[in-house]
């Protein structure tokens, strides 16, 4: 049994700077992490991070833009606080040693970025989130944090209405232990896997989330799936926004530049949601290529240019597609990026939940609303990352620890051991394959309420079909296949969720696009979704939306 | 066996399996496989691992060469599996053996003990270390000075390097091309501040001076870093900062001889190198240099252009001096 | 074939038997060697540990030399054409660095224009020379000999830089001793390092990796080592005994210098090839080795 005042959940980003600043604040911190904090997905993402930081710029207009691109669902007093704090978090980051590239005179450089009226993307080559990565796990090698990397999370302990621990099992060994803790904060980002195409890694099943939910927090916005336009056809992996911020043009199959059409001012540079149902639809009108992907056009920049901005774009194209970007286009396609909705909190990081914190892509609170632009997925984990750790360790200042995980312990144990014996017909890979199928087929760019209905009774049925798998795999030392049936059930809960709250909401706004229902409805559903879990099935609430500044308007680019 | 020109390849991929819950010993496992072109040795093993045997355990998440986490010994080199093309490794050799990284234990499959690794990459104090006045906003670095990062920055502390190390193979204490590169990006970061107190640490045994030069890092980097360059940089900046180790005596002491004759004086060099007791040491060595005819010249003559090489010195010296801040 | 011909230090110092040897196969083959005599250290790295900007400075005042006689460079050590190599690459790709460099040669009369290239003298044999003419004039039988072949990390690593080997699957020196009719012995520590660059800093370390290369090879059966690389016959052979130590048993693997190999296979005599220098002697393997008997025809009628 271990225990500390604040245990923080994954080493990514949002973790990291959670941990860095409960330990400022004088907290016994640790972190528990599924894998080494730098192989945390924060590394994947490219472009940017947004601040309202050049000569010139205002967090208004960072906010507005925010807002806007959230399709009006975003909580607007969050949005204040993320572009107000954003220009000098940039600046702390810069000062921990991130390297952000600068022009000749020492200025840092910033990149246009989807649905931002200026420039105002600052990077670190087109490796941003390596970067940043970097640099705070850096911060937590100097400060000494303490770290249990490779443990997997398997459940979190509400004791008397507040959280009192989590159990977590040793990948290396295959021992479950209790980790006492006055708070957590879960920071254990994407989930986008029950997606048969997904720029996430392979470990990214949204446990954190699965694990809140389970745990009585609510989830918000669940639905908001954000398909990323530009993946690269085949593995699916990200092909930075960032590209088309410095000039790439996305072409169909006759060789057009089709974004104009679509988002006349902003063309290729509109809000991915606009950018993917765009392409998917050039796909549908039969003008994409066979297998329905289209061309993103570096060739004008000239291969010296793209090795040097986008040194990232260029070794994923020559190395996972045999495409030089120099001489020729890049074949794209949409695949799930980012889920908007996640765990629910406030601006300080609280579930509803005493003792569970959460933030990054894992939270909502909601910055992103409905659709999230590109560079502020990296603006939010540290912005706060740093809230939920701060008001975690003032949590845990004034708290008691309370007992009690043994039951919980027991459980798990029980739980383990039945996953490794039991002889069950059923492949765990085979089942996940289905998952994704048919959240792909059913609940993606383009929605209705017929597949979506059927979808919500295929993972309803696959939910039933789940005690009859087969992990295939006894051991206990790095039992990935006893892990990969553990994250099915996480992908299981989330893709419900999901679906009931896709099939629920009878709008199309932002990154939900419904053909059935394909019009913005304010005066019904300008408001949050809220999904609990009640044991034996899932509810669903609804919350105002939070308006500060800003009246919802057409949104148009 | 692969058949050539096939747009399917049907081949046995051979996999190194280790479990010590099961037996002391390692061996080798096969599975016939269809291997399309543009799959990965990582879909080959996701294939094994789902379908085959999920008793297979290999560390994976990003599919994107830039998480770090699959570095393995391919075809006996070591690289990230998610990023290598099966068909043309089958091409080039016939055959595909997937083991764990070199230079590290072995945990289960391959699943390698990263402790040593990250050991040596905290013991260079990998964080900056500014100055006691950071500005109001932005540290003002130009343009040339932050791309000197560039042959570091974007490690992904894989491994490949340090499985590939000649000198780590023989010496488990030297820091390593992870460690040592990390090392760089901090000494050459104008942020830093501690470049005199890094360089000191560095140039302690097991550090700068302990790389034999092989280019193994250089040559496997799934990120392009250039760890001999970073740490040969290292080397001519704790020179430059008057850091005195084995290593500056030796290179200094060739160093001289170059600038007194126009070539390398081995004699002088290795005497000021090992000074009059090392030299003693090396005794045997000496005995059987001198019977075998071996001596080199105690003076050398210095070539012609003598003249012209202290003067292209003195140019060099004018604006090294020149562009110092 | 005409090269401008950079012997290096060591090869006309200690290890002045690969100069000669170098001389005698040149002569033999008909490559027509221009020394540059006023040439200075390629740096070998340590001059480059202390002061980059100079070895890159010197290293192009061989090149301008070599220009201006029109000719390419010929190296016979690994470590010479990785130094030389990186700096003429750096020049090359770099015109604002060459201006620079130009800028401080011109004060001595020279320019260099980028226009050398820098071989290897195992390319040029293999690929000028030809491995069928080498083959044509072996005079020896060496089809009794397992010949392990050393490269030394720095002539097939960077790939990036020496375009002419697979740094991973090297097999140049391969194919040439199966054209000199010996058998190529094929272990892993012919890739690897020989530990010489830090023999001065970590005896042990460096002994250590010597030994593993060559107890390795002999594990496979080599009789003979060659090398491309002084650097490396100095660790391996000065230094055998040592390594000897350090890995607990006798090791006794003679090693040649590349053009000693070639000159013993095309029938130069032991005594001018100054294999008498070495310290592990080959004499013993020597003597397993006669003339190559020309084809007869059998008698006719039976014995």
């Amino acid at each position: 049994m271990k225990r500390h005042d604040v245990l923080i959940l994954g080493g990514g980003l949002a973790g990291a700077s959670a941990a860095r600043v409960a330990h400022q604040a004088g907290a016994d911190v640790a972190i528990v992490s599924k894998l080494s904090p730098l192989r945390s997905h924060t590394v994947a993402a490219a472009g940017g991070i947004n601040a309202a930081l050049a000569a010139g710029d205002t967090w208004e207009g960072h906010a507005f833009d925010t807002i806007k691109g959230s399709d009006f669902l975003a909580d607007q007093d969050s949005v204040e606080i993320l572009c107000r704090e954003a220009p000098n978090l940039i600046v702390e980051m810069d000062h921990l040693g991130t390297p952000f590239s600068r022009d000749e005179s020492g200025t840092l450089f910033n990149r246009p970025f989807g649905g931002m009226r200026q420039a105002r993307a600052f990077f670190a080559g087109d490796r941003t989130g390596l970067a940043l990565m970097q640099t705070a796990w850096e911060q937590l090698v100097k400060a000494g944090v303490t770290l249990y990397e490779e443990w997997a999370a398997t459940s979190l302990i509400v004791e008397n209405g507040r959280f009192s621990g989590l159990i977590a099992y040793r990948i290396a060994d295959g021992t479950l232990e209790e980790f006492q803790g006055k708070a957590v904060v879960v920071c254990t980002g994407p989930g986008g896997q029950m997606y048969l195409k997904s720029t996430n890694a392979v470990t990214c099943t949204g446990d954190g989330t699965a694990l809140a939910f389970r745990a009585g927090c609510a989830l918000k916005d669940m639905e908001f799936v954000q398909f990323h336009p530009t993946s690269l056809h085949g593995p699916n992996i990200l092909i930075t926004e960032a590209a088309r911020g410095e000039g790439g043009i996305l072409k169909n199959a006759k060789g057009e530049r089709f974004m104009e059409k679509y988002s006349p001012k902003m063309v290729d540079l509109a809000p991915r949601d606009i950018v993917s149902r765009s392409i998917q639809t050039e796909a549908n009108e039969g003008r994409a290529f066979p297998g329905g992907y289209v061309h993103l056009d570096l060739t004008h920049l000239g291969a010296a240019r793209i090795k040097e901005r986008l040194p990232e774009v260029y070794q994923f194209s020559t190395e996972f597609a045999g495409v030089d970007p120099g001489k020729e286009p890049i074949p794209i396609e949409p695949a799930q990026h980012y889920i908007m909705g996640g765990i629910a909190t406030n601006n300080a990081g609280a579930t509803n939940v005493p003792g569970i914190f959460a933030a990054g892509e894992c939270a909502c609170v909601s910055l992103h609303g409905a659709n999230r632009l590109g560079g502020n997925a990296l603006l939010e984990c540290i912005a706060f990352g740093k809230h939920a750790g701060a008001a975690a360790a003032a949590f845990a200042k004034k708290t008691a620890q309370i007992a009690g995980g043994e039951q919980i312990l027991q459980q798990e144990d029980r739980r383990v051991d039945w996953l490794l014996k039991t002889e069950g017909g059923e492949r765990v890979e085979a089942l996940r394959l289905e998952l994704k199928q048919v959240m792909w087929d059913n609940v993606g760019v383009f929605r209705n309420e017929q597949d979506m209905a059927a979808a919500l009774a295929a993972v309803r049925a696959l939910r039933k079909r789940y005690p009859s798998i087969r992990v295939g795999a006894p051991g206990k030392q790095f039992n990935y296949a006893l892990i990969e049936a553990m994250e099915l059930r996480n992908l299981l809960d989330l893709s419900e969720v999901i679906v009931m709250g896709a099939l629920a909401r009878r709008e199309s706004r932002g990154a939900h696009s419904r053909t059935d229902f394909p019009s913005r409805d304010d005066p019904n559903w300008l408001k949050h979704t809220l999904a609990w879990w009640r044991g034996d099935r899932i509810e669903l609430t609804y919350e105002p939306v939070r308006i500060t500044q800003w009246q919802p308007q057409e949104r148009t680019y | 066996m692969a058949a050539a020109g096939a747009d399917v390849l049907v081949t046995k991929i051979k996999v190194y399996r280790f479990d010590p819950e099961v037996a002391k010993a390692a061996h080798y496992d096969e599975w016939d496989l269809d291997v399309k072109p543009g799959q990965t040795v990582l879909d080959l093993l996701h294939e094994v691992h789902y379908f085959h045997d999920p008793t297979l355990s290999f560390r994976r998440s990003c599919r994107s060469a830039i998480c770090g986490s699959c570095a393995m010994n391919i075809n006996g080199r070591t690289g990230l599996s998610c990023n290598t093309q099966a068909k043309p490794l089958l091409d080039r050799d016939g055959y595909l053996i997937v083991e764990p990284m070199k230079n590290m234990p072995v945990l289960k499959d391959l699943v390698a003990d990263m402790g040593g690794f990250w050991k040596a990459v905290y013991d260079i104090d990998p964080y900056l270390r500014p100055g006691a006045d950071p500005p109001k906003g932005p540290y003002v670095v130009p343009k040339h000075r932050m791309d000197l990062l560039k042959i570091a920055q974007d490690c992904i502390m894989c491994g490949s390097c340090l499985s590939e190390c000649t000198s780590r193979e023989a010496n488990p204490e030297y820091l390593g091309p992870a460690a040592l590169a990390k090392a760089y990006r901090f000494v050459a970061d104008a942020r830093d501040d501690a470049s005199v107190e890094r360089l000191k640490e560095y140039s302690q045994p097991n550090g700068i001076w302990d790389c034999d030069t092989c280019l193994y890092c250089n040559e496997v980097c799934p990120m392009g870093v250039k760890p001999m360059d970073a740490i040969m940089y290292m080397r001519e900046k704790a020179i430059e900062a008057g850091i005195h180790s084995q290593g500056s005596k030796h290179a200094l002491a060739f160093y001289d001889t170059l600038l007194e004759t126009g070539k390398l004086n081995e004699f002088k060099t290795a005497i000021k190198s090992l000074g009059i007791p090392g030299l003693v040491a090396q005794s045997p060595i000496a005995a059987k240099v001198v019977l075998h005819g071996k001596t080199p010249d105690l003076r050398k003559k210095p070539i012609k252009g003598m003249a012209d090489v202290k003067k292209l010195a003195a140019l060099v010296e004018k604006k090294r001096k020149g562009a110092k801040k | 074939m005409k090269y401008a011909y950079f012997p290096g230090c060591v090869g006309q110092d200690s290890c002045a038997e690969l100069d000669a040897s170098t001389k005698l196969i040149a002569e033999e083959l008909g490559i027509e060697l221009v020394e540059l005599v006023d040439a200075t250290c390629s740096g070998a790295g340590f001059v480059q540990d202390v002061n980059y900007d100079l070895s890159l400075v010197l290293n192009a005042r061989t090149f301008a030399m070599a220009e201006k006689l029109g000719l390419d460079i010929l190296t016979v050590c690994s470590t010479c054409q990785f130094n030389l190599d990186r700096a003429n690459d750096q020049l090359k790709s770099d015109p604002a660095k060459l201006a620079d460099v130009n800028g401080m040669l011109a004060e001595v009369g020279l320019r260099y224009n980028g226009n050398v290239e820098i071989k290897h003298i195992l390319w040029v044999l293999v690929n000028e020379v030809g491995l069928a003419s080498l083959q044509r004039r072996v005079k020896v039988d060496l089809s009794g000999l397992n010949i392990a072949s050393f490269y030394g990390c720095q002539l097939i690593r960077p790939g990036t830089l020496h375009k002419y080997d697979d740094p991973d699957r090297p097999e140049y020196f391969e194919r040439l001793i199966a054209a000199l009719g010996g058998k190529p012995v094929d272990y892993e520590g012919r890739k690897k390092c020989c530990g010489f660059p830090i023999t001065f800093v970590n005896e042990e370390a460096s002994m250590t990796m010597n030994a593993k290369n060559m107890v390795e090879a002999k594990d496979k059966g080599a009789d003979l080592m060659a090398t491309s690389c002084p650097l490396c016959h100095i660790n391996l052979d000065l230094y055998q005994g040592k390594a000897e130590k350090t890995a607990g048993q006798r090791i006794d693997l003679p090693i040649l210098h590349l053009p000693q190999l070639v000159g013993l296979a095309i029938g130069i005599s032991p005594e001018r090839l100054r294999l008498k220098r070495h310290i592990v002697s080959p004499k013993a393997v020597l003597e397993r080795v006669q003339p190559k008997e020309e084809a007869v025809a059998p008698p006719i009628g039976g014995a």
